[in-house]
């Protein structure tokens, strides 16, 4: 049985999990008063407590049972609210964490340790509340009015309900049957009312190594345990008897309805076991593994490039019959793309989510006041960059609270709100997706940028003169740069800027920085919106058929060779009242050039990316084209010039130029 | 034990592509190869290497072709009738080696292979792994890894 589903759906919902822990802490700690997050944090440690039991997770299980324990106290008033506690809360989230990682990374939880942060949550909490914690209810075992009814006329009879859990030895091989044996010798000796998870889900081995029994009987725990001990294969037997309040449950039973308000919430809180959890939560999506989205991609990049083989075929002299249903065709697998790109799509909310958290502890530990306000978290966005933008923001949110905002004191003194704000904004833009991360601090002081390279010689003295303010800007993200004045643990590691550049433009977008000193800065972050089928204007430059993206282009134009001017090495050409530099593609791109005798008039690509522009003169023009994006392959990825290459609809390769790295 | 599994492994025989560059024939361990490919219109890569003859399609993908007469250092690559692009896989790289001719395929135990070191002066031949003898020829058995250049790369 693929214990690997159980797995993946474990990481799956941990996160989610994680994510609520991390939200709900932080709306604890800004409204004191407030049960709802409590409730929300509640359920959601409770569920991975539970979730993690039942595939062995110890130490999740563990960190997840003692934070339950500290908001169980703090839901009856016993604790107080208060800074230290929601810092723990938050630091044993990030442990959980940290585990989760390692499940996902290696299968396993590793052998992180977490021993301290035990002790402190365990500190934290008062001593008495094992009790409360240590025994569950049954009732918190989501049974059935039959089966409290059981348990309700047992107790009555002198028996006593206890969870068994056991642990299958890893190396059991028919873990139905062995799970099989063990209920028949349970059976000897008292009723077995529930089996987490399910009878059937066991009988058909969808479990992990651990499964639980509730059972009613009149014997104590050592008979229960001598028992099982006969049977083999058993790692290991947990016995816990529950306590079970009569009265309480003959309350409860009496009041007739089954939907009272109390067992709403024990319904929800409740969520031990997981596997029959999914089917009460009724949402209308499904969760689909990315590699049958990429496979399904692939197949439609495929088909796309098919398409464009018989236009290419049937181009010339096409009857109109099959003009028409080439169109068609084209509709249909344009339709295709777009439909299977949007299922591709997930709401970038899903990387911003993380941000308040982040901001929240970089605020602390720098001794900062600073909000964040996110706008646009719900633009969509290719499921593959989500992936991939996480780092490069989060860098650039430790850049803007370590470098960007001032002190309170320093912002008092500047005349500004002590309250530092910091802005991360998404929005669609043709094509694009657009992330904004600004802060309103001092700004880049460009001559410490200055200052800085000229001390780690990446510039010469004489080069300053020529520099202007966005030059200066890029130095920022050359390797090795940081302008952090002491190395914090937030930002000045020497992993920089570079890194969040080489990042953006690895998924083919690009990053600009605005500045203004004393208003603040703002990093502007542009990307496709998805990476595997673009749109691009096919040139020919000297025989060589070359792809560029179209969202990089803002003008093709026709100039008169006469009108290019030569400053030293750099040609120009006049644009709109300014002159932008030439690069001639044939050059750029080594082709052999085929005569000395040039063209009185040539064909100019003016590109377009941020604030500059830069013209490209090219041969020929071919035509506009979606164009499926391949890779080179390891071996090549050293060129940089190159993004990519496409297959043309003769078979032929051409290749895609990165525009990042023409300007 | 350990000797004798030692012993067992220097006469598991392994298969190899044998094919012809120049006057000699070379042979590739055949686990790293994925197919034979006829010569496709190969599309220059701006900046490569001067090895690199640039990508072809191979079924939708896109693989760098290698002059393996240039990267060995015999001469610019010749196309006939018989040259052929052997698509190697190795250590995630996937590369195209263009060949004079492909010849056969042919078994040897690793006890038969004779180290390279043996019989080359170190800084000749670095490219050959060992040599093995084969029907009356000398088959010199190509180290890819070297030949795509790991070593410096990674």
């Amino acid at each position: 049985m693929d214990s690997n589903t159980y797995i993946t759906l474990f990481i799956e919902e941990a996160k989610e999990h994680i994510q609520i822990l991390n939200d709900n802490l932080l709306k604890l700690e800004e409204t004191n008063d407030n049960n709802e997050p409590l409730n929300e944090i509640f359920r959601a440690a409770h569920t991975l407590k539970g979730m993690a039991g039942t595939l062995g997770f110890e130490r999740i299980t563990n960190l997840a049972h003692a934070m339950e324990n500290i908001l169980d106290e703090i839901r009856n008033n016993k604790i107080e609210i208060s800074g230290a506690i929601i810092d723990i809360l938050l630091e044993s989230t990030d442990a959980i964490e940290e585990l989760v990682q390692n499940v996902m990374e290696f299968g396993n939880e590793g052998s992180k340790d977490i021993k301290d942060l035990l002790f402190k949550l365990n500190q934290s909490e008062d001593s008495f509340s094992d009790e409360i914690s240590g025994h569950p209810d049954p009732r918190s075992l989501e049974l059935d009015e039959y089966q409290l009814n059981i348990i309700n006329v047992g107790v009555g009879q002198g028996l006593s309900p206890y969870l068994v859990e056991i642990t299958l030895k890893s190396t059991c091989l028919l873990k139905a049957a062995r799970a099989y044996i063990v209920f028949q010798a349970l059976e000897e000796f008292g009723e077995i009312i529930k089996t987490f998870p399910q009878v059937q889900d066991i009988e058909e081995e969808r479990f992990e190594d651990t499964f639980g029994v509730l059972l009613l009987t009149q014997e104590g725990e050592t008979t229960i345990r001598s028992r099982l001990d006969l049977i083999s294969e058993l790692q290991s037997i947990k016995v816990e008897k529950l306590t079970y309040d009569v009265d309480r449950a003959d309350s409860s039973d009496s009041s007739d309805s089954s939907e009272t308000p109390d067992k709403k919430r024990e319904a929800t809180t409740a969520k031990q076991y997981t596997v029959q959890d999914r089917t009460r939560i009724q949402t209308r999506s499904i969760r689909v593994d990315t590699e049958k989205l990429d496979n399904l991609m692939n197949l439609v990049s495929e088909l796309i490039t098919i398409k464009n083989t018989l236009v290419d075929i049937l181009g010339e002299g096409m009857e109109s019959g099959i003009n028409e249903s080439m169109e068609y065709l084209a509709r249909i697998t344009n339709g295709l793309h777009d439909a299977v790109t949007k299922v591709r799509m997930v709401p970038i909310e899903m990387v911003f989510s993380r941000f308040p958290r982040v901001v929240r502890d970089l605020s602390k530990n720098t001794n900062k006041e600073i909000v964040l306000d996110i706008l646009g978290a719900e633009t969509e966005i290719d499921r593959t960059i989500i992936d991939e933008i996480g780092d490069p923001l989060i860098h650039l949110l430790r850049n803007a609270v370590d470098h960007g905002i001032e002190t309170p004191d320093e912002r008092v003194k500047a005349g500004k709100d002590p309250v530092g704000r910091i802005e991360l904004k998404a929005h669609h833009d043709g094509n694009n997706v657009v992330i904004l991360v600004g802060d309103d601090g001092h700004g880049i002081d460009l001559g410490n940028i200055v200052n800085k390279a000229l001390q780690k010689s990446l510039i010469s003295e004489e080069d300053v003169e020529h520099l202007d303010d966005q030059d200066i800007i890029n130095l920022m993200f050359h390797p090795g740069f940081s302008t952090a004045k002491s190395i914090s643990n937030i930002s000045g590691r020497g992993v920089g800027m570079d890194v969040v550049k080489t990042k953006v433009e690895s998924m083919g977008g690009s990053v600009d920085v605005s500045t203004q000193e004393g208003m603040g800065s703002t990093f502007t972050i542009r990307l496709p919106l998805t990476l595997s089928i673009i749109q691009a204007l096919l040139v020919e430059v000297s025989d060589e058929i070359y792809a560029i993206p179209l969202n990089s282009i803002q003008e093709i134009i026709d100039i008169s060779e006469s009108t290019i001017k030569k400053f030293e090495d750099q040609e120009t050409i006049p644009y709109n009242g300014i002159l932008l530099p030439l690069i001639r593609l044939e050059e750029a791109l080594d082709t052999d050039t085929i005569s000395g005798q040039q063209d009185q008039n040539m064909k100019v690509v003016v590109i377009r990316r941020g604030d500059r522009q830069i013209a490209l003169s090219i041969g020929n023009l071919i035509g506009q084209q979606d164009i499926v994006i391949k890779s080179l392959g390891k071996y090549l990825s050293n060129i940089r010039i190159i993004s990519g290459a496409t297959i043309l609809g003769d078979g032929r390769v051409a290749l895609i130029l990165d525009i990042n790295h023409l300007i | 034990m350990g000797s004798l599994n030692e012993e067992k492994s220097r006469f598991i025989s392994r298969q190899f592509i044998s094919f012809g560059l120049g006057e000699s024939v070379y042979g590739l361990d055949i686990l790293m190869t994925e197919s034979i490919e006829r010569i496709s219109k190969i599309t220059r890569v701006p900046k490569a290497s001067e090895h690199v003859l640039g990508v072809i399609n191979v079924r939708g993908d896109i693989i760098p072709v290698i002059s393996l007469r240039s990267r060995i250092g015999i001469g610019e690559e010749q196309y006939s009738e018989d040259s052929r692009i052997i698509i190697t896989s190795y250590d995630g790289f996937r590369v195209g080696l263009l060949v004079d001719r492909v010849i056969n395929v042919f078994t040897a135990s690793d006890i038969d292979i004779q180290s390279g070191g043996e019989v080359f002066k170190s800084g000749i031949n670095e490219h050959v792994l060992g040599i093995v003898n084969q029907e009356s020829a000398h088959v010199l058995i190509l180290d890819l890894a070297r030949v795509l250049d790991l070593g410096g790369l990674s």
